[in-house]
């Protein structure tokens, strides 16, 4: 009766532990793919899309978006060749944090996807 | 050139620059408030004499530069060229001084004395770096004055400079800020423009060098400014190709061009005027911003700031509307002492009096939120909170800032949860969360949920189901979220650039003013509309009279009074609506008395309930009544309770919402309506469900 117990929690403690890693290699797969695959758009077109970027410091080509938001991001510093570092990026439907110019500036996600950096 | 003595002085400054800050301790507490003509961009005027001289202080929006492309920027612009202030006081972060200098470039071309106020110097020395503010007066063109705006150093220093100008010295007209040099290639073209533009009487009126500018980077306003005139067309036909012309040359767009040139200039400033002196220390902004935006620990923590908001809005200002409604409650009673019985005096005690009660109950409510919301705001932390509940709020349509309103609902009232939509700046983000939030479950319909759920649900049942309703609320808020942005409020929460300021400690006096601008703008907006429709649901409640009958008691008398007047017609009438979600016509009757306020509908149930009690002194509790009625059943109690979760919100909160969304009817409409009809079809649906499976 006791040892069943015991083979059973112990069960469902490898099941759990099985999932977690399984999710967790995923996890760090897709993470390590979205990495490589922007490091080649750097690499070999000479630029990429912000909102894939990773942690770093890349320079501003253009962002291609209404004339409206276009000067919004010319007047916070995005002027072509200034230096952009990012620091966080939640990834799709979520948020960019980027310093420009010594200033945090916090970019949706849409936004960033028609920003265009180079490193 | 002032022989009255009436200064206009402006202040411009870029967003988070502690520009308030300095105003407020330029002008003092005289201060007055409105709305700009049309729009929504709050207009600040302060007035001070100080040594014979008048001055008019006026706090621009804050903006990052005068291109006409958000409402602050327009605003900012038509007042600097329309109303041309005697001079403007230039507001500088020196945290942050390249940017502040790029608004600065545009400033320089309107032809109007600057003096440059450089900000924040406390926090720069922490850093480790110095400004020479020699130099950069030297490179500027201007007097430059160092501030600290919190600490209210410097400041009069800058209102001693205005108000020694006298006529003889004109200092002012002495100042000549340096423009910008945009190049060769830029200048040329200026050239080519500049005598077009002296040829109209209209335009020469306008600074010159700005028009020209603002012509070669396609301004909007520039360009309306000059269809006016009457070489109009020959002067556009030259933009037009002059901005060929350095596109072809540059092979960049012109205002990115010349965007780059003011940012160069800005940056040799910077350059020139700060410098290193120590190694710099530990930046607490930098500290601060490692938890806040941490990638766990950042939603416990905005989660444990909202819940310091909800506390201090609720718990601080309890003692404050407890004496309110005792004031209201004794002065009532006084003037229910004085005045004959009758119907004038019914109309004053019942009607006004409890209407101003009304309005008044909440006032130091909204005043203690608006603190804690204006504390949160000016140091910096709101910004960030939307950038931390972003990803989760945007899977459901709405902003990162929509999550304070339904906090503050929760529990709390709708109305001040109504009025922090405020912070949110998207019009549709703000229409989308002003909806929702009244389907939280508001500490006014707490006693509705108490009631329903104590008298059919057994008392270890009774927390778990009051979660479940919980959860509930928040489901349909954000359910109808969604089906909002899905379908009439079609698309995106509004894509953001937003800049995160640097952490620092709001001035007590910056806040509390803050706070009585806000709150006093809901008396003035509100109030008087809901004291309106406060009284008129006091009539609808107390008219036609019911004939009097001797031999019943005070309660009775009540009770049929309630089933006799208008409102409980109303109720009467709208039965049969009610029997398919299983309800009579007393819970119809309490449900419209629920219109009012949410706390009378339990209050109308007991009324009516006491109705045909032989001994009133033995009169059981309303739950118990309730729960040996046979009419009701733990179903139909659900169903009610789920009626109460989603239809209409109270008077104050449809007035508030109707005032909030720019005084549509559209809205107001469908608030009204949506959410009745929304509610009669849920509670159907449950009903009908739970009929079929026998509960």
């Amino acid at each position: 009766m006791e040892e069943s117990k015991i083979i059973k929690t112990s069960a469902i403690k490898s099941f759990i532990k099985r999932i977690y890693e399984y999710w967790k290699k995923r996890w760090i797969r897709a993470r390590f793919k979205k990495c490589k695959s922007f490091n080649k758009c750097i690499m070999y077109n000479g630029m990429a899309k912000l909102s894939d970027a990773h942690s770093g410091t890349y320079r501003f080509i253009a962002a291609y978006c209404d004339e409206k938001l276009g000067r919004r991001l010319l007047e916070m510093g995005f002027v072509p060749g200034e230096a952009i570092s990012v620091l966080t990026n939640t990834g799709a439907k979520g948020s960019i944090m980027v310093k420009v110019k010594g200033s945090k500036i916090v970019l949706s996600n849409k936004i960033a996807d028609n920003v265009l950096i180079k490193r | 050139m002032w022989q009255n003595k009436n200064i206009i002085v402006a202040l411009a400054g870029n967003p988070n620059s502690g520009k308030s800050t300095i105003f407020n301790t330029l002008a003092g507490a005289n201060q007055r408030v409105g709305n700009y003509p049309g729009v929504t961009v709050e207009k600040k005027e302060g007035f001070k004499t100080y040594k014979d001289c008048d001055i008019t202080f006026v706090d621009l929006p804050g903006t990052y530069s005068l291109s006409a492309y958000s409402q602050d920027e327009v605003v900012a612009g038509d007042f600097l060229i329309n109303e041309k202030p005697d001079i403007i006081i230039h507001v500088v972060d020196a945290l942050n001084m390249e940017r502040n200098l790029y608004l600065f470039t545009q400033l320089a071309e309107l032809d109007i004395p600057i003096i440059v106020a450089l900000n924040m110097i406390d926090t720069l020395q922490s850093q480790g770096k110095i400004a020479d503010e020699k130099v950069m007066s030297e490179l500027l063109g201007v007097p430059v004055f160092k501030t600290v705006g919190s600490r209210e150093i410097g400041v009069v220093n800058i209102l001693e400079y205005i108000a020694d100008d006298n006529v003889e010295s004109k200092a002012f007209e002495k100042i000549k800020a340096a423009k910008v040099d945009y190049g060769q290639d830029i200048k040329a073209e200026a050239d080519i423009l500049e005598p077009l533009i002296s040829k109209d009487k209209g335009l020469t009126q306008l600074p010159k060098s700005w028009l020209v500018m603002k012509l070669l980077d396609n301004d909007p306003l520039a360009l309306k400014f000059v269809s006016k005139a009457d070489n109009g067309a020959e002067i556009l036909a030259q933009t037009e190709k002059s901005r060929n012309h350095l596109k072809e040359h540059f092979g960049a767009q012109t205002e990115i061009i010349i965007t780059g040139r003011r940012y160069g200039f800005a940056n040799a400033v910077t350059k020139n005027v700060l410098q290193d002196v120590s190694r710099k220390k530990t930046d607490m902004t930098e500290i601060i911003d490692m938890f806040a935006l941490n990638r766990y620990l950042g939603i416990p923590i905005f989660a444990a700031v909202m819940y310091v908001i909800f506390k201090f809005t609720f718990t601080l200002s309890n003692p404050a509307v407890k004496l309110f409604g005792m004031f209201f409650e004794r002065f009532g009673a006084l003037m229910g002492k004085l005045l004959p019985a009758g119907a004038v005096k019914s109309l004053i005690v019942d009607g006004v009096i409890g209407g101003v009660g009304g309005v008044l109950s909440f006032f130091p409510l909204i005043l203690f939120m608006f603190f804690a919301i204006a504390f949160f705001e000016d140091s910096g932390y709101m910004a960030r909170a939307a950038f931390v509940m972003d990803k989760i709020m945007n899977r459901f349509g709405l902003h990162g800032k929509s999550f304070l309103p339904l906090m503050i609902s929760t529990n709390g009232c709708a109305v001040p949860g109504i009025l922090a939509a405020r912070t949110l700046d998207s019009k549709r983000d703000r229409l989308i969360t002003m909806f929702v939030t009244p389907f939280m479950i508001c500490g006014a319909k707490l006693p509705i949920f108490a009631l329903i759920i104590g008298a059919f649900f057994s008392a270890k049942y009774q927390t778990g189901i009051m979660f479940l309703m919980y959860f509930l609320s928040v489901a349909i808020a954000l359910g109808a979220a969604k089906l909002l942005s899905k379908t009439i409020l079609r698309g995106e929460p509004a894509h953001f650039v937003m800049e995160l300021p640097p952490y620092h400690m709001p001035t007590l006096k910056g806040l509390l003013l803050k706070m009585w601008e806000r709150g006093w703008l809901y008396v003035k907006k509100a109030g008087t509309v809901i004291m309106l429709a406060s009284i008129l649901i006091w009539a609808a409640f107390t008219y036609p009279k019911a004939p009097v009958n001797e031999n019943l008691t005070e309660t009775e008398t009540a009770a049929i009074q309630i089933q006799y007047s208008a409102a409980g017609r109303i109720g009467n009438f709208i039965e049969p609506f009610f029997k398919p979600i299983g309800m009579d016509g007393n819970r119809a009757v309490a449900l419209v008395a629920g219109f009012a306020a949410k706390e009378i509908v339990v209050s109308t149930l007991g009324t009516i309930y006491s109705l045909g009690e032989v001994n009133p002194e033995e009169s059981q509790p309303l739950r118990e009544k309730i729960a040996s009625d046979p009419d009701w059943s733990p179903l139909k109690g659900i169903v009610f309770l789920i009626f109460c979760l989603i239809y209409i919100p109270c008077i104050a909160c449809v007035v508030v919402f109707f005032k909030e969304s720019g005084s549509s009817f559209k809205w107001l409409v469908l608030l009204v309506a949506g959410n009745t009809v929304f509610a009669w079809i849920m509670s159907f649906i449950v009903f009908q469900i739970g009929t079929l499976l026998g509960l």
